[in-house]
């Protein structure tokens, strides 16, 4: 069970990296995908061990903490009005988020023993460091 | 990364940023040809593409 200190942790950590990719929260080319894949249902998002669930919320809420970050999200949000996020995590998370944008939301489950989802369901899966965290990657990846 | 995988729509991009200590493993798994331009690595891989996003670049 991850605490609040260790919530703290990841959003410093997630600043962290979001500043070495110069104040963006991807690189891949999501926007291209997600507007070209658009057919007019709402694609999907699945975030992987999202910790404290700080990616997801940055990348899709309309409630920005700041004013610096405010332009960027309010283009973020109409760039992908029908995009939804789901965050997974083997700790819950969401319970100490107060803003929680209403396109995103949080999930409990172990994504070793599985996602409880059907195949193909999701347009993008995003995950940060996960190998660090989950020695049982490391064997199915060598072994797929 | 099997499971990723299996939810992942055709076409879909798997992103990840993981340490330098993973990139022997991930370049191994039949999933991955990341290092390349999206194009080139859809060319190569329709269907899956993991798209790492190496920190400072």
């Amino acid at each position: 069970m991850a605490d609040n200190r260790e919530f703290a942790r990841l959003d410093a950590q997630h600043r962290a990296i979001k500043l070495t990719q110069g104040e963006v929260n991807y690189l891949a080319p999501l926007a291209e995908l997600l507007n070209a894949e658009s057919d007019g249902s709402e694609e999907k998002v699945l975030d992987v061990g999202c910790g404290s669930g700080i990616w997801c919320v940055h990348l899709f809420s309309l409630l920005p903490r700041n004013a610096k970050l405010m332009v960027r999200i309010t283009e973020m949000a109409a760039e992908f009005p029908k995009v939804s996020c789901l965050g997974v995590d083997l700790a819950p998370n969401w319970s100490g988020r107060s803003k929680v944008p209403s396109n995103v939301k949080f999930e409990q489950c172990n994504a070793i023993e599985g996602i409880p989802y059907p195949k193909n369901t999701f347009v993008v899966v995003h995950s940060r460091l996960l190998v660090s965290g989950v020695g049982l990657l490391l064997s199915c990846t060598i072994h797929h | 990364m099997q499971e990723m995988v299996r939810v992942l729509k055709p076409n879909g991009i798997i992103v990840s940023i993981e340490t330098s200590a993973t990139w022997p493993v991930l370049r191994n798994t039949q999933e991955v040809h990341a290092v390349l331009p999206i194009e080139e690595a859809r060319a190569r891989a329709p269907g899956h593409v993991l798209f790492v996003e190496r920190m400072g670049q």
